[in-house]
């Protein structure tokens, strides 16, 4: 304990002694005076606080003061005869500078009294001369009438009173300007300051103005006002134009709207975006007009330009992470999902979701928009399972928000709905549309064009299941409503007509069908022109419908009036113009088979070869049909017993047949059989051996060689040789048959009789040839 | 006790002399042949203020913020009146200047006449689209009958026709809900005029008067001149203050000189007062102030101490 208390000590006073002494030079000197410059004062005695000994000044005025630390206070500054010019400095505390030396100014007291004298009697001379100058002035005014006795009186008091005043203080007036050190001075202001000594106020604020620091100060004080004087006047116009502009604005609005009325869209699109140009930092002008050029324009790329300003203003005005910059980012995903940059949209709109379910939280039902909108971009890019998810929470907080009724969340419904129906699950597609139906039949006031819309993609739905029955009840509900909502002349209403035939068409209720199909085109040919696509659609389909019920005439009517509008928009190698084509062949060919029914047989010819040649002229020979309607020209030939035309049209089926399929295809069989005949009958019975033999091989690969065709080729190939002479062979090919025929078609068949009887013929010929 | 009584006054007095006090009053939207009336009894509740306030007979209403000043902003959170709506519904949560002059206008519609309004609106847009629409569709055919565009181009039109018909429908809605709310109390003759034909769809003289009071074709141009010759003027006071606050810069380094300068005004101005010659005495100070002020700003002791010598020779 001891120990450490002396320690303690030897610190303390380690420390003392490193406090350092240092040398703060200065001098004294006289005080300068207008007449007399000031000058070194030596044996001046000087003395600072705390320590023991003085220090007096050289010859030169010079002294050195030894100080402890970084600052000093003077206690004692004396010399016979002399006085401080300030006598606030004793006392002061002074930081020690190694640089600057401490100036001590003193006055011979002789000296200071002389000055003062002089400064007094100035002032006195010129406080008697103001005196007398306004006395003389009063009584100027007093004689003339200016100012009456009594007031002059008062005035004359004042004048007293204030030059008693003025009196008592020239003391100590002079007391302050006597002290004044000249030599401080530059020659201005030792001019101005001699001016003050002497009362000449006014010369001396004249030189004042006059020196050029003062001239700059009163400048900034100038300029500053002046600034702020044109800022002002400039931000008073601001806010006029501001003003103007809102009008000139509203103006636009205006006339937008009366544009877009008019269906006048190139004047819209300049008045809506002029206004956003008119004020590029209003959000909502740059938003209207992005939209503007989305929906309406499709001018995705200007849309971008304005969406992407709004965006910028959002984040400027509102913050990166406000409610008005995640709709800036909802625009963008909408905008970059219409022109199929599925990936910047879904970008876009998590960004928006994110900063929703941050401000939101996940549950609210605003964030509900974000899920279902990416939702809608997941379901556009073919990724079903992730739209189905996001559409999936949108319905969740939906219904949490709303309750399981909402018209909104029928909404979601009938968008999961068509997600499955992408996936082409039928079954589930149409649960949903059913969840979503059940909420809109237990809202009156529901939107009725998309109850509409809805009750078709149901309908659409149940096509795709195959239940046809339901799905034309789907679109028969979709048509009450479109009809008592859109009146019976809308786009829709003649779209629902369509599904509608179509399905009567499935079902084969061909009567309903053509009803369906002529309202729709009734509609289309008010709504547009009678040489629209559309209409173009339901003449085909008419047409079609008509052929079903072997009305051919008209039927080839309403197909040649769609093949002529196509024919003006599409070029003839198009799928719609072959289309119809094609339709129109088999028209001719229904026609040409339903002439053959009826045993006219030279107009089902006449027909038939209509259809061939439309198909060769105008759709081409690589089909099927082609060889079909050979074959069937070739029957109704050969119906007429004309083997000539009929055998050339059965091998040019043949040749297509060849063609396509290949020489050996069991669809050739019966083809080579008919050739076969026709050959024979035209006597030439090489041919016909050639085509049956080619006939055969391919039934006995195709149908096993048990089968009755088989037996009936063996037996035309016998009767074949037979009528060659070629007796041997003959029988040959008849007792090939027998078995076949009697096993297939049994002994009393007459084919297997007149075969029977044949062997036996053929058998005797022989016994009598053999006898000869 | 009657000391308590003077203290509570002293609290109360001064609790009203801090408290900042907005006045506004609520009217009825204006429409063209009824302009917008006082309406009592909205309740009002701002943003920062737990108590709502009632607005009188006379639609008048007043609040009090504590802590603001003319300039700041002010919040609205709610406005309700039964069966009546705001024709603004933005005004909700918009920044709205706070100032003791100016009052603050809110201007609700019953929602029955706003209903009302936008069917009638509604239904003169639907029917002057239509017409519009047959006309459009009678001039292609005619056109098409002259030859004058081909079937080609006929057809594109009457589709692009097609297209924006149903478009615009989408848009009705939106459009009359927002003429509806027009509040015509705010209109100037000719605009009231404009207004009305478009809500009774006749657009052709809405076009007409719109273009009679205002240049769509020239209307960018214009604006941008006034604000870049406002924008100038602005950038000159900039650069004027900017060279001016160099200037104090340069002072402010030399600032012994300048002490020397002051003390030699305040000398001056007080040799003129002693002379009775306040006036001078005032400018002297004034040019001191001045400099007082370069140098040390406005929230220095020396400055507030000229100020007081120039106010007690006023």
């Amino acid at each position: 304990m001891k120990v450490f208390r002396f320690i303690s000590i030897l610190i303390v006073v380690c420390a003392c002694s490193n406090v350092l002494a240092q040398v703060q030079s200065g001098y004294v000197k006289s005080l300068g005076r207008p007449n007399q410059k000031g000058h070194a004062l030596s044996g001046v005695s000087v003395r600072i606080k705390g320590a023991h000994n003085v220090v007096v000044s050289k010859k030169d005025g010079k002294f050195s003061l030894v100080i402890q630390g970084e600052s000093y206070i003077l206690q004692q500054v004396q010399k016979q005869g002399y006085d401080l010019n300030e006598h606030s400095i004793i006392g002061r505390k002074y930081a020690y500078s190694s640089q600057v030396p401490l100036v001590i100014v003193m006055v011979s007291s002789k000296q200071l009294n002389a000055e003062k004298e002089k400064i007094e009697n100035n002032a006195y001379a010129v406080a008697k001369k103001n005196y007398n100058a306004r006395l003389k002035i009063l009584e100027e005014e007093v004689k003339k009438n200016l100012l009456t006795i009594e007031q002059y009186r008062q005035e004359i008091k004042l004048l007293q009173d204030k030059y008693e005043k003025y009196q008592s203080m020239i003391n100590g007036l002079a007391d302050h300007y006597a002290h004044t050190d000249y030599d401080e001075l530059d020659e201005k202001e030792k001019e101005i300051n001699l001016c003050i000594e002497n009362g000449e106020l006014e010369q001396a604020e004249l030189l004042l103005s006059k020196i050029s620091f003062v001239q700059l100060v009163t400048n900034i004080d100038k300029r500053m006002s002046i600034s702020e004087q044109i800022k002002k006047n400039a931000t008073n116009d601001l806010a006029a134009f501001m003003k103007q502009q809102e009008k000139d604005a509203e103006y636009l609005y205006q006339l937008f709207t009366i544009s877009l009325a008019k269906f006048d869209n190139e004047k819209a699109k300049f008045y809506i975006e002029t206004r956003a140009e008119l004020d590029t930092l209003n959000t909502l002008w740059q938003i209207q007009a992005g939209s503007f050029f989305m929906d309406y324009d499709a001018d995705y790329s200007k849309a971008l330009v304005f969406y992407q300003r709004a965006l910028n203003l959002s984040i400027k005005k509102y913050g990166k992470n406000s409610d008005r910059t995640a709709d800036a980012y909802n625009n963008l995903g909408v905008l970059y999902d219409n022109i199929g940059e599925y990936e910047m949209a879904v970008d876009y709109h998590k960004k928006a979701m994110k900063i929703w379910e941050r401000l939101l939280g996940q549950e609210h039902p605003d964030i509900a928009t974000s899920y279902n909108n990416l939702a809608s971009v997941y379901d556009n890019q073919g990724k079903y399972s992730l739209a189905l998810e996001f559409y999936e929470k949108a319905l969740n907080n939906k219904i949490k928000e709303y309750g399981e009724t909402h018209p909104l969340v029928a909404g979601t419904y009938s968008n999961v709905g068509a997600v499955y129906n992408h996936l082409r699950n039928y079954e589930k597609a149409l649960s949903f549309f059913k969840k979503a139906q059940a909420i809109m039949d237990s809202n009156k006031g529901f939107d009725l064009l998309k109850k509409a819309n809805l009750y078709n993609n149901m309908g659409t739905v149940c096509q795709g299941l195959g239940e046809y029955e339901k799905a034309l009840d789907y679109y028969k509900k979709a048509i009450h409503i479109e009809e008592q909502a859109l009146g019976s002349n809308h786009p829709d209403a003649a779209t629902t007509y369509n599904n509608m035939g179509l399905i009567y068409s499935l079902l084969e209720k061909y009567d309903e069908a053509l009803t369906c199909h002529q309202k729709a085109l009734k509609i289309r040919i008010n709504l547009y022109s009678e040489k629209s696509p559309v209409v173009a659609i339901s003449c085909l389909n008419i047409s079609k419908a008509l052929n079903k019920l072997e009305n051919y005439s008209d039927a080839i009517k309403y197909c040649n009036s769609a093949l002529n509008i196509r024919k003006e928009s599409y070029d003839t190698l198009s799928s719609n113009i072959r289309e119809c084509y094609v339709e129109l062949a088999s028209i001719f060919n229904h026609q040409g088979l339903a002439c053959y029914s009826h045993k006219d047989f030279p107009n089902a010819i006449n027909c038939i070869m209509k259809s061939l040649e439309i198909w060769e002229d105008s759709i081409g020979t690589d089909s099927m049909m082609v060889s079909s309607l050979c074959d069937n020209i070739a029957l109704v030939y050969s119906m007429q017993n004309d083997y000539e035309n009929a055998l050339t049209y059965w091998l040019k089926s043949v040749n297509y047949k060849a063609r396509v399929l290949g020489g050996n295809h069991p669809k050739l069989g019966d083809l080579y059989y008919n050739i076969g005949i026709a050959y024979s009958k035209q006597g030439d019975y090489e041919h016909a051996i050639e085509y049956h033999h080619k006939a055969l091989v391919i039934r006995e690969s195709s149908n096993g060689t048990d089968h009755s065709s088989v037996g009936i080729s063996y037996y035309n190939l016998g009767f074949q040789y037979y009528k060659t002479g070629e007796n041997f062979k003959a029988l040959e090919y008849f007792e090939k048959a027998l078995p076949i025929l009697v096993n297939q078609l049994g002994n009393e068949n007459p084919k297997t009789i007149e075969l029977i009887g044949n062997i036996e013929k053929l058998k005797n010929n022989m016994e009598i040839e053999k006898n000869k | 006790m009657r000391l308590v009584v003077f203290l509570m006054c002293i609290i109360f007095l001064g609790v009203e002399l801090n408290a900042q006090i907005v006045r506004g009053y609520v009217k009825t939207q204006g429409r063209p042949n009824k302009p917008g009336k006082a309406l009592a009894g909205v309740t009002i509740n701002w943003r920062g203020n737990i108590n709502a306030v009632v607005s009188s007979s006379e639609g008048k209403f007043s609040v009090s913020f504590p802590d603001k000043k003319n300039g700041d902003a002010v919040y609205l959170v709610n406005v309700r009146k039964v069966n009546y709506e705001l024709i603004d519904p933005e005004l909700i949560g918009r920044p709205l200047i706070f100032s003791t002059e100016v009052p603050i206008e809110i201007v609700m519609v019953s929602s029955a006449e706003l209903e009302a309004n936008r069917k009638r609106i509604r239904k003169n847009a639907y029917r002057k689209a239509e017409a519009n629409y047959q006309k459009k569709v009678r001039i292609l055919e005619k056109q098409k009958k002259e030859s004058e565009i081909t079937l080609e181009q006929y057809q594109l039109q009457l589709q692009q026709l097609q297209d924006n018909y149903d478009k615009y429908v989408s848009l009705i809605d939106g459009m009359a809900d927002r003429y509806a709310r027009t509040d015509y109390d705010h209109l100037n003759l000719i605009d009231r005029e404009i207004n009305i034909c478009i809500e009774n769809g006749d657009l052709d003289r809405a076009d007409s008067l719109i273009h009679t009071v205002f240049d769509p074709l020239t209307v960018l141009e214009k604006s941008r001149k006034t604000k870049a010759e406002i924008e100038s003027r602005m950038q000159l006071a900039q650069e004027i203050i900017d060279k001016a606050n160099e200037d104090k810069d340069a002072i402010r380094k030399d600032s012994t000189y300048a002490k020397r300068v002051i003390s030699l005004c305040d000398n001056l101005a007080d040799e003129y007062i002693n002379q009775g010659e306040k006036k001078k005495a005032i400018d002297c100070y004034r040019q001191s102030l001045s400099i007082r002020r370069i140098l040390y700003g406005e929230n220095h002791d020396e400055i507030k101490i000229t100020i007081q010598k120039i106010q007690s020779l006023q």
